[in-house]
This record gives structure tokens, C-alpha cells and sequence, in this order.
């Protein structure tokens, strides 16, 4: 019946409690220096002793006594041994324990401990109750269709959210621990027959070979593991909406979900993965296509649109249009700065207003954005400190740069427009030049694990064009991404999806 | 990592060249006065006289335009002298319009095109012109309910004309396009000032680069026509009336009163496509066939154009009319020494062996004959027949 | 020294991309001044010739395929081994390091001077130098990989400037062009050499080969990316031809950046700035080529790290940024090169493949010879 208990004796290391209770009691309170929340509670019966050991902050008392008093108190004519109480609890999560290290583990993470005097094993029943807030909308990333709940910090209840959403019997969920004090429970998810072994392995080294005391949430998480921690461009993707890991784990990635933080990690993400929204995939093939180039064309403007106007006006007074000619002119000519400083001062003041909304509580926060915005930068334009011109343009740059789905890309493009505004200043057109070949060849050299992180412009896929940089109608899109290697490609029969002549 | 030691080295390195940097010269827009139209001329022996037309950006005034004037050798010393006038530094890179005086095209402009040419700020599509009178005169004009100061006025009264193909375009590409041509010459559009306003009063025609006759009016219409295809133009064309009494409409009991004595026809959105041919290389023989399609809107008499005959009829006083004025026209130029027309590119495209220098060219040019057809077709009269 | 060189699995690339490598690094800072030089000689003609040089390429290209494809998986530093011995293999080896360096420092220093003459003229060269050589050395210590995407990238990404190309079709006069065959071949011949620097860059194609993945397809690509190129270049020249008169073509010293300036974007008034601009990115792919095959031979014949040999041919060519000031000096200092070009990338190939070729078939002799007795 109970194997563990005919097994083998424990590893070294760890040495079997007392036998008496008494005993039993002063080990655990030595180890465990909690002070009145560890509680003891005994019951006497024909001279057995029984002891439950447990910490009170970390149980369901109802639990503890619908369900492991009320049945030892209720079985009276049960013997009190191990085995035999063990049959009477209602309870799914038993085991036998005697080693004092398991046992005060066991306690810590909210299971009672039960002990008969003079027996050799005791029982750790699971009552714990963990503290979460329920399924809630989405806070960093919104969307307009599609479901909006989001990951919590449960890692229970998240696994449940993914396992129905996909019932494949070959969704793989492996066990992994993080942090050597926190010990933080993670999971490695993936579907067995579409993921590349290869990511997996890398995923699974990766994270288990990382020793380190603490991490502090699936970001942290990712920014240890990935490749080049020296660029500001993130190299795996974090997102807490179900529907977005889904739809990866049907690509082939590899997902990891860690305990006690909402957030999921996923690779390997290419850069262009970044700029994908779930929208893309519910609305219709044509606008999700438009969607996806008003993305990239708004990222790469944000960029280039305020150094651009920092060169013109520095250095390439001939490239002016002349009806732009006047009103420019003019406008700059109420400024005591040069182009290069105004810009950088009216960048930093938008990043001002960001962060202060960001930090403020929200009934603040909404006033202040709206003084912030608008009548400061009015009356700046009106005191001669900036040109209107200006205005408009670091506003649509600052627009172009919060299209972006994923917030860390957002603030990646935002933080590489301030050195290319330097280099505008100093060296105009040749110096924006400099920066975008610099750009370029940084984003060549970095590989997100497992691929390279240009993908599928560089290494050139054909058919994975139609899964990241436009939407293509669904019939075109049999195969899965092959950036990802998966083993199974097909996703459905192309034969039926083709289409057939006129009247047949 | 082998990239750790690379990135440090290389943000050091970025940062110490951009705090050396800083020797390229800046060139702020609102520091700077842009001189957007310049008039040459000729002022003593070995001396030109510049005026320009600086715009400044002033954040008080509206729109200030100054005009600055001073005499030296080159443009560039220009320039400088001008320089010495002004709070903000003199840019040509906006440059629009510039006038030579009518003494200084007669002697040769090309030193001062060359200028022009060798100058990395000045773009290809400035407008070079022509005036009849002294360059600084057409500049100092004072207009006070003009909108825009005189360089970008200038332009728009160019490229406006241009567009609506009553002038050849006058910019510097094609200047030097037709200097450098061996078989070809330059025209410029002559600038005049009539009553506070200036004025395109016609083209001038250049031997190289020397202003030697001047086309007005009709033979505008015909040199276009012969060096350049219309997209929508329109002409005007007098006859005596009794060629065309048979076609004048008569209602019957009324006899018109005639307003001229004389017969006009404007016919407009002319389509035209020429080809020149060289038929005969060694007595230097052209073909010149014009196709045009154009349509009749206006005569000084009502017309009975409902028959296919009296249409034809048109056409065919109309071609034999263009005929004539475009070969008097061609002889015009033959005994003037000009080829605005580019004859000698047509000659020297057939002709294989050594290219011909302009000098050959302008000898054999005046030996050259010429053959014109017209062939005319009016697609349309309007609403009414 | 190994003469066969098998790299990783992971840094071979694609035999496809053999295309955009073949054409990024032959399109560079000659075309610029290409219709100029040719027309010079050839005249109307120049078009021609144009063309004809790149069928020349394209022979020479196969010669070069064909040596390569006698070995393994060599590059010329292996076969230089393998045909002349140690050590006058590894003197050739030397000699054609130092090409490549003067190359990449040529390149550098015309692009520089583009830019001082265009857009800055008060530009010290050695500040545009060092940056350009660090952004060279930055990709080059990434590897191959990352130099064949800065090519791909570079050549997709300056498509869009043929297309601009085609706007200053309106101010063409078409006669320029006739007669055509008007030239005598002396001059035809002159033409056809004078368009060597401009189409040079194919020479790299020995130092790459050893990454290709398909090798057997190799030759169908690099003829491709050659066709590519030829097309483009007879396009533009041909263009420039119609575009200018036949004395403003002689005197004009980079005529495509001069035909340039009649473009007019909607917002954008003089085009020529942004292309300048744009031109770094044309001459990237060629730097990081030149750089990374010029310092291989570190590794390979002098048996050091090809780190070192990065930076010590990028602090070369830095030094040699500060000797070129005037226009005469570039002018010999290119065309120096340029005559060097054309031996090394289209003569030496040729009879290097040639000793290839018999050598093999003396040691296939030798090893029949050897069986039946």
C-alpha cells in the first residue's frame, strides 16, 4: 500500500526526528524561528499522543479542521498509526515523512505535519492556502478583441488557464526550481511533437544551470538566460495574455511560466515578433496587414523623425520644401537654442511626463498628463522656449514609439532616439547614417536563443513572411513557422483548402 | 563573452569623437539670410555688379526681404562684399532665380554659369534669365502687396509659364545641356519691367553663350513646337476672310456684321509630336514632320463645321499656314547663326567618324535646307458643331 | 597551414545569398563616377562597354568557380599554399593581403571625399575615417554571418535608388545615344578596362566560398548577383548618357550624384543630400568584405588571431587617412589601385586557376600512373 514507507532510509545529510513529541517539538521551533505563528496542536487518546505541527499563516483553518481534526477526532475506534490515519484523511496531498529537514520544508510551505508518539514515520498534509486575486483584465497590454483575461500569480491557476486552451494530450509542462533560497517553482511548457528539441534543451540548460539566490519575476527570469545582456533590445518576448502563448505554443516556441509572477516568457522571439499584436490575428487578413505596417512604419518614423528635423534645420537648410520654408524659419527664429538642445529638452520633458504618469496613483495621474501635455507645451511654444513645429513632431514620434505591443520594445525605440539626436547634431544627415548602419549591424549580431534575431528577413524564409511582417489570407498559411524548426509542420491539408474551378 | 571588452572600447571611442567633433561648420536655418534671386551686370571693364534678394527670418517682422548691391570680379566675391552688409550670414542654397543683364548676355554668361555649376549648394533647377534692361533695376522693385519676395515671385512666374507651355523651361540643367551640346544652343526668357510688375516679354535666343536675337509672341508657339512636344498648348492664327467665306455659316436673311476685317482662329489643347529626319547627309537636307491633334473652340466668325469637308478644309489652311511660319522661322535662325532647335544632334547622331565640334557644326548649319510638314487633325469643336 | 578550411556548421550561410554578396560589394563608390571614366574613352558607346566588361566578369567568375571547385573547400590563402608551397605561397598570400587593405582604404577615402565635396566641406577626413573603420571593425567581429546580412540587408535596402533613377528620364534627349558602335575598338577596349575599378569586388568571392553552403550551386548565384549588377550598371550609364551633354559628361566628376539633384520628393527638395547620406550604406557591405578578408590571412598564413589582424589593418588604413588631401593625390592613389584591381581580380585569377587546373591533372596522371604498376 504505502510503498515510501518499505523504502529505503533517507539520504546523509538529514537525520530523522525525535521520537517523542516533546522532543519533536523543540527541533522544529529551533530550525523554524517564527514565533507565534508556528502552532502545535495536540491530541490525546489512551495514552497516544498525536501532535499537528504547522504554521497558522500558511493554512486554510477550515480545512485543517473539516478536514484532518474533525476526521482523527470523529474515527475513535481507528487505531492511531500512520497507516491508518492516513486512510481516514480526506485529504489528495499525503505523504510520510521523517527526515527533520523535509518535515520543517513541509511546514514552510503550508502543509500540517502530523505525528503519533513512538511511531516511525509521520504524515504532512497539504492545507495550504495561498493568497492571489482573481482573473482579472489585462493592465500592460489591452486589445480589443479577443479574451481579456490575463495570467495571474498563481502558477496553478495559469497552468490551468493553458491546459484548457490547448488539450493536447503532447503539451509538455516540466518541473523547474529557480532561485536557491527562494525556490521558486517554474515550468518549462512546450507541445512535445512541434517544438525543436534543440530550443527545449537550451530553454532546460539554461535555466537549471542558473545559480543564483533570488529572481524576481519571469523578466528577471529572462534577461539571465538570454544571449547578450549588453543591448537594449529585449531577445524574449513577456506577455500576460493567454491567447498570445497559445498561439506561440502552436508555433513551436518554448514557453515558461514561473510561480508568483503574471508575466510568461517566450522564445525564441525575433526582432519582428515584437511588433505582432493577438489583433492582428482576429481581425480580417487585410486590415491585420494594415495594422502591421502602420506598426513598423510608426516605430521606424518615431525613430528617424526628430533627428531628421534636428539635421535639417542644423545643417541642411537646401532640403527644405519652400512653403515649409517660412513657417520653419519663423518658428525657429523665436528660439535662443540651437536645434540639437531643443529637441534633446523637449524629449526629456516628455519622458518626464511619461514616468511621472507611470509613478503617480491613477486619479493623479490622468490631470497631470493632460496639464502636462498640453498646456505646458503651449505655453512653452507661446514663451519662445520651442517651436510648434517641434512640438508636433516629438508628439507624433512619442505616438509612433507607444504602437509598439510590447512595452519593452517601446521604451528600446524610445531610448536609441537619444544618441541618434546627438549624433544629428554633430554630424547631420551622415551622422542619422551612421547610427541607422550601427543599428543595423547590432540587431545582426544579436540571436535570441535559438535563432537569429532578423529572422525571417535575415536568414530570408519566404513563408514565414506571411506569419510576422504582413498577414496573408489563412489558406496561404499551412505551414508553420520554420524559423522555429518544429517537427510537425503541416498544420492543415492543403488540398482542401485549395480552391476550386468555376461551377464545379 | 567576446563582445564585453568590444562594446566598452567602442562607447569610449563614440563618445570621444563626438566631443572632438563639432569642427563640421553648422548652418542654422534662422541664423542665415538666404539669398533667393540674383541679378548680374555689366558695371565698368572687368566688373559685374550683383544685387540680391536676401530673405531673413526675423521673429518681429513678418517677412522680411532686403536687397543688398555691390561691385567686384566674381560671384563668390559678391558674396563676401555682400556679406560685409548684412547681420546674417549670405547662403545660396536656396537660390532661385537669377537675372543677367542684357550687356552681360551679349558678351557671354558662361563664366558666371560655371559658378553656378561648381557649386555643391546651388541645385540644378535654378531659373537663368535674361533682361533687357540692367539686372539691379528688375531687383529693386518694391512691391509692397506682394506675398512673397521677389526670388520666389520670380519662380512661380517661370515655372508657372513653363508648365502651362507658353515658355521653354530655363533652368541651368538644360542651360548646360544645350552649351555642352555640340549641335544644340540655349534660350532664356527675357525679364521686363512694365508699369511696377515684371514680366516675361519673350525668349532670347543664344549663340553658346551669347544672347544674339530675341523671338517674341506667335514664335514662341513655333519653337516649342519644333523643339519640344506640347501637352496642352494654344495658338492663334490670322487669315484674310475671303479664304474662308465658303465655310462661314450663313443663316439665310441675315448677313453678320463683321467685327474684324480679318479671320482668327485660336485653336487650343494642341497635342504636338515632331520628327526631324535627316534625309540627305551630304547636302544636309532635314525633314521636319509635325503630327498635332488639337481641338477648335474660337473664331472671329461662326463656322458650319458639321461636314468632314469644311473640317478638312480648316486643317489643311491651317498646315499650310504653320508651314510657312515655321520655315521662315527656321530661316530666321539659320541667318541669325542659332540652333536652338538642335539640328546638329540630329545630324551627328547619323553621322558616324569623329564628332563634330560646334565650330564645324555652325559652318555646315548654314548650309543646311529644310522641308516642314504639318499635319493637323482638329478631334474636337466644342460643344456645339 | 590547412589547405582546405571547414568552418562550423552554424556559420555556413546559404548559397542564395552568394547573390546579394556578389552584388552589394561590387556596387560601391566607383559607380558614382563609372559613366564618366568610360565615357571619357568609349564615348556614345560607353554603354556598351559597360556591358561587355561585366560578360568579362562573368568569365572571369566562372574561372574562379572552376579553381575553386578543384579543391574541396579552399580559399585562396589554401590554394596559394597548396600550388606555390609555404613559402612563396604565403608571400602571394601577403602581396594580395596588402591589395585588399589598400582596397578597403580606398574605398573609405573616396566615399569620405564624396561627402566633403557634396555636403561638408569642412569634414577633416580622418573623423568620418575612424568612424567608418570602427562601424567596419564592429561587424567584422561579429563574423561572417553578420557581414552576408549586412549585405543582404544593404542590397535590398537601396533598391528603391535604381527607381529614383528613372525619374530623371524626362529630361533626356535619346540622340545622344546615336550612332551606336560609333567608337573603333582601341577605344572600345580602353573603355572596357576603365570599368574595372567599379566592377571589382568579385574577387572576394575566393575567401567566401569555403561558408557556402551548397557549393554546387554557387556558380549559378554568383553568375546571377555578376547579371544583376551588369544590368544595373549599364542602366545607369546609359542613362547618364542621355542625360548629359557630351562635355558636361567629360567634365562632371560624379555624374550620377549631378543627375541626382533634378529629383524632387514631396518633401524633400534636393534629393542628392539623402543620397550622399544613403551611399554609406552601399559601401558598407564592401568595407566589412575587404576588411575581413584582408585580415583571415592573419589567422590563416600568419597564425595569429584575426582579431589582431582586424585591428591593425583598421589602424593602416586610419594612417593612410591622413596622407590623401587633395584631389590629384586621390586620383593616383585610385587609380593605382584600380590598375592593381585589374590584375589581381581579373588576370591573376585566370592563370591561378589555369596552374590549378594542370596541376591536378599531373597528380591525377601521377596517381593513375601509380595504380597499374
Amino acid at each position: 500500500m504505502f510503498k515510501w514507507l518499505a523504502g529505503k532510509k533517507s539520504t546523509e545529510g538529514s537525520k530523522p526526528h525525535s521520537l517523542m513529541i516533546d522532543e519533536l517539538k523543540e527541533q522544529i521551533k529551533s530550525q523554524l524561528n517564527v514565533g507565534e505563528d508556528l502552532t502545535f496542536r495536540t491530541l490525546k487518546r489512551d495514552g497516544d499522543k498525536l501532535v499537528f505541527s504547522y504554521m497558522s499563516s500558511l493554512i486554510d483553518t477550515t480545512a485543517l479542521d473539516e478536514f484532518i481534526i474533525t476526521p482523527i477526532q470523529e474515527n475513535t475506534h481507528t487505531k492511531w498509526t500512520c497507516e491508518a490515519i492516513a486512510q481516514i484523511l480526506p485529504i489528495a496531498n499525503l505523504s510520510a515523512q521523517n527526515q527533520l529537514d523535509k518535515v520543517v520544508e513541509g511546514i514552510n510551505v503550508g502543509k500540517v505535519y502530523i505525528y503519533i508518539e513512538g511511531q516511525p514515520y509521520g504524515i504532512l498534509g497539504d492545507v495550504s492556502k495561498t493568497v492571489e486575486r482573481g482573473v482579472e483584465k489585462a493592465e500592460t497590454e489591452s486589445l480589443v478583441y479577443g479574451p481579456k483575461i490575463a495570467f495571474t500569480e498563481s502558477l496553478i491557476g495559469n497552468m490551468n488557464i493553458l491546459r484548457h486552451n490547448i488539450k493536447d494530450i503532447n503539451l509538455c509542462m516540466e518541473d523547474l526550481t529557480v532561485g536557491t533560497r527562494t525556490k521558486t517553482k517554474a515550468k518549462l511548457v512546450y507541445i512535445k511533437d512541434i517544438a525543436d528539441e534543440e530550443n527545449v534543451n537550451v530553454f532546460r540548460e539554461k535555466i537549471s544551470q542558473l545559480e543564483i539566490d533570488y529572481v524576481a519575476g519571469t523578466t528577471v527570469l529572462g534577461q539571465l538566460i538570454e544571449n547578450n545582456s549588453w543591448t537594449v533590445f529585449p531577445q524574449l518576448v513577456t506577455t500576460e495574455l493567454p491567447d498570445r502563448v497559445t498561439i506561440a505554443l502552436m508555433h513551436g516556441k518554448v514557453v515558461v511560466l514561473m510561480d508568483r509572477s503574471p508575466d510568461v516568457l517566450y522564445g525564441p522571439s525575433p526582432f519582428f515578433s515584437f511588433f505582432e499584436s493577438t489583433e492582428d490575428v482576429y481581425m480580417r487578413w487585410n486590415m491585420g496587414l494594415a495594422l502591421r505596417f502602420l506598426r513598423l512604419l510608426a516605430a521606424f518614423l518615431s525613430v528617424l523623425l526628430t533627428p531628421a528635423y534636428v539635421a535639417v534645420l542644423t545643417f541642411h537648410y537646401e532640403v527644405i520644401p519652400s512653403p515649409l520654408l517660412v513657417s520653419l524659419g519663423q518658428s525657429r527664429a523665436n528660439v535662443p537654442f540651437p536645434p540639437m538642445f531643443e529637441a534633446l529638452l523637449l524629449e526629456f520633458f516628455i519622458e518626464l511626463l511619461r514616468e511621472a504618469g507611470a509613478r503617480l496613483p491613477t486619479k493623479v495621474g490622468q490631470t497631470m498628463g493632460i496639464v502636462g501635455g498640453i498646456v505646458i507645451g503651449q505655453a512653452a511654444v507661446n514663451a519662445g522656449f520651442t517651436s510648434n513645429i517641434l512640438i508636433i513632431i516629438i508628439a507624433l514620434s512619442a505616438l509612433g514609439s507607444f504602437t509598439t505591443p510590447s512595452y519593452i520594445m517601446g521604451t528600446a525605440i524610445r531610448m536609441i532616439r537619444f544618441p541618434i539626436i546627438l549624433l544629428a547634431g554633430f554630424w547631420g544627415g551622415i551622422g542619422i547614417m551612421i547610427a541607422f548602419c550601427f543599428f543595423i549591424i547590432h540587431l545582426l549580431k544579436l540571436d535570441t536563443l535559438g535563432g537569429s534575431y532578423l529572422s525571417p528577413v535575415y536568414p530570408l524564409r519566404w513563408k514565414d513572411l506571411g506569419y510576422s511582417f504582413f498577414r496573408v489570407p489563412t489558406q496561404y498559411l499551412s505551414k508553420r513557422p520554420l524559423t522555429n524548426h518544429p517537427i510537425d509542420a503541416q498544420r492543415f491539408s492543403v488540398q482542401k483548402a485549395k480552391k476550386k474551378d468555376v461551377d464545379e | 563573452m567576446p563582445n564585453h571588452p568590444k562594446w566598452q572600447m567602442l562607447v569610449m571611442l563614440f563618445s570621444c569623437v563626438i566631443f572632438i567633433s563639432g569642427c563640421v561648420e553648422r548652418k542654422q536655418l534662422e541664423k542665415l539670410g538666404l539669398s533667393t534671386a540674383v541679378g548680374y551686370d555689366l558695371e565698368k571693364e572687368n566688373h559685374i555688379r550683383g544685387t540680391v534678394v536676401v530673405h531673413k527670418f526675423d521673429p518681429l517682422a513678418k517677412n522680411m526681404t532686403r536687397i543688398i548691391t555691390s561691385v567686384a570680379n566674381t560671384s563668390n566675391t559678391l558674396r563676401q562684399k555682400q556679406n560685409l552688409e548684412t547681420d546674417q550670414e549670405l547662403v545660396s542654397g536656396q537660390l532661385r532665380c537669377v537675372i543677367y543683364s542684357k550687356e552681360l548676355a551679349e558678351r557671354g554668361i558662361i563664366q558666371l554659369a560655371d559658378a553656378l555649376n561648381r557649386d555643391p549648394t546651388i541645385g540644378n533647377t535654378v531659373y537663368l534669365t535674361v533682361t533687357d534692361t540692367k539686372a539691379s533695376s528688375i531687383i529693386k522693385m518694391e512691391k509692397e502687396n506682394l506675398k512673397v519676395d521677389l526670388g520666389t515671385y520670380l519662380y512661380n512666374l517661370i515655372k508657372q509659364n513653363v508648365e502651362n507651355e507658353q515658355l521653354l523651361s530655363p533652368t541651368l540643367h538644360e542651360f548646360n545641356h544645350a552649351y555642352d551640346d555640340h549641335g544644340k544652343d540655349p534660350v532664356l526668357p527675357i525679364l521686363k519691367l512694365k508699369k511696377g510688375n515684371v514680366i516675361l516679354s519673350g525668349m532670347a535666343l543664344f549663340q553658346d553663350d551669347r544672347a544674339v536675337a530675341e523671338l517674341k509672341g506667335d514664335k514662341l508657339f513655333y519653337l516649342k513646337i519644333l523643339s519640344d512636344k506640347f501637352k496642352s498648348g494654344t495658338h492663334e492664327i490670322g487669315f484674310k476672310r475671303s479664304r474662308f467665306k465658303r465655310i462661314i455659316r450663313n443663316e439665310q436673311g441675315h448677313r453678320f456684321r463683321t467685327v474684324y476685317n480679318e479671320f482668327y482662329i485660336n485653336i487650343d489643347n494642341i497635342r504636338s509630336n515632331t520628327k526631324i529626319k535627316l534625309v540627305d547627309k551630304k547636302n544636309l537636307h532635314f525633314k521636319v514632320e509635325i503630327k498635332l491633334e488639337s481641338r477648335l473652340l474660337e473664331a472671329t466668325e461662326i463656322l458650319d463645321l458639321s461636314t468632314p469637308a469644311n473640317i478638312k478644309f480648316i486643317e489643311k489652311i491651317v498646315n499650310k499656314e504653320m508651314e510657312k511660319e515655321i520655315k521662315n522661322l527656321l530661316i530666321f535662325f539659320q541667318e541669325n547663326r542659332v540652333d536652338p532647335v538642335g539640328f546638329g544632334n540630329k545630324y551627328i547622331a547619323n553621322n558616324r567618324g569623329k564628332m563634330l565640334s560646334k565650330k564645324e557644326w555652325r559652318d555646315k548649319y548654314k548650309d543646311a535646307t529644310f522641308e516642314v510638314h504639318v499635319n493637323n487633325t482638329i478631334i474636337k469643336t466644342g460643344v456645339t458643331d | 597551414m590547412k589547405v582546405d578550411l571547414h568552418p562550423k556548421e552554424s556559420l555556413l550561410f546559404n548559397a542564395f545569398l552568394l547573390v546579394f554578396i556578389i552584388h552589394s560589394v561590387q556596387v560601391g563608390v566607383g559607380i558614382i563616377g563609372l559613366p564618366r571614366i568610360v565615357f571619357l574613352n568609349a564615348k556614345h558607346d560607353a554603354w556598351i562597354a559597360v556591358f561587355l566588361a561585366g560578360v568579362f566578369t562573368a568569365v572571369i567568375l566562372w574561372f574562379m568557380i572552376m579553381m575553386l571547385k578543384q579543391y574541396d573547400s579552399a580559399d585562396l590563402y589554401g590554394i596559394h599554399a597548396d600550388v606555390f608551397g609555404k613559402w612563396l605561397g604565403n608571400f602571394l598570400s601577403f602581396v594580395y593581403m596588402l591589395y585588399l587593405t589598400a582596397c578597403f582604404s580606398v574605398i573609405i577615402l573616396n566615399y569620405i571625399e564624396i561627402v566633403q565635396v557634396w555636403i561638408f566641406p569642412n569634414l577633416p577626413t580622418w573623423q568620418l575615417a575612424l568612424v567608418l573603420i570602427l562601424l567596419a571593425v564592429y561587424a567584422v567581429h561579429g563574423g561572417i554571418r553578420v557581414i552576408v546580412g549586412v549585405s543582404f540587408l544593404s542590397a535590398t535596402g537601396t533598391l528603391w535608388l535604381l527607381l529614383v533613377l528613372c525619374i530623371p528620364l524626362r529630361y533626356t534627349d535619346i540622340t545622344h545615344m546615336f550612332p551606336i558602335m560609333n567608337v573603333d575598338i582601341k577605344h572600345m577596349i580602353k573603355g572596357i578596362k576603365s570599368v574595372t575599378l567599379s566592377i571589382l569586388g568579385f574577387e572576394l568571392l575566393m575567401f567566401v566560398y569555403p561558408f557556402v553552403k551548397e557549393k554546387r550551386r554557387a556558380l549559378f548565384y554568383v553568375q546571377l548577383g555578376n547579371l544583376f549588377t551588369t544590368l544595373a550598371f549599364t542602366l545607369i550609364t546609359l542613362i547618364s548618357i542621355v542625360f548629359f551633354a557630351e562635355d558636361t559628361l567629360s567634365k562632371v566628376i560624379w555624374p550620377v550624384i549631378s543627375m541626382l539633384k533634378i529629383v524632387r520628393l514631396p518633401n524633400l527638395e534636393r534629393f542628392e543630400f539623402l543620397a550622399v547620406s544613403f551611399w554609406m550604406l552601399v559601401i558598407l557591405p564592401n568595407i566589412c568584405l575587404y576588411l575581413w578578408a584582408a585580415s583571415k590571412g592573419f589567422s590563416r598564413i600568419i597564425k595569429r588571431t584575426q582579431k589582431m589582424g582586424i585591428w591593425i589593418i583598421a589602424m593602416i588604413a586610419f594612417g593612410a587617412s591622413f596622407f590623401i588631401k587633395a584631389r590629384y593625390q586621390m586620383n593616383f592613389f585610385t587609380d593605382m589601385i584600380s590598375k592593381a584591381g585589374f590584375y589581381a581580380a581579373y588576370c591573376y585569377p585566370v592563370i591561378l586557376s589555369i596552374i590549378v587546373y594542370l596541376k591536378k591533372w599531373l597528380s591525377r596522371r601521377k596517381q593513375s600512373h601509380a595504380e597499374p604498376s
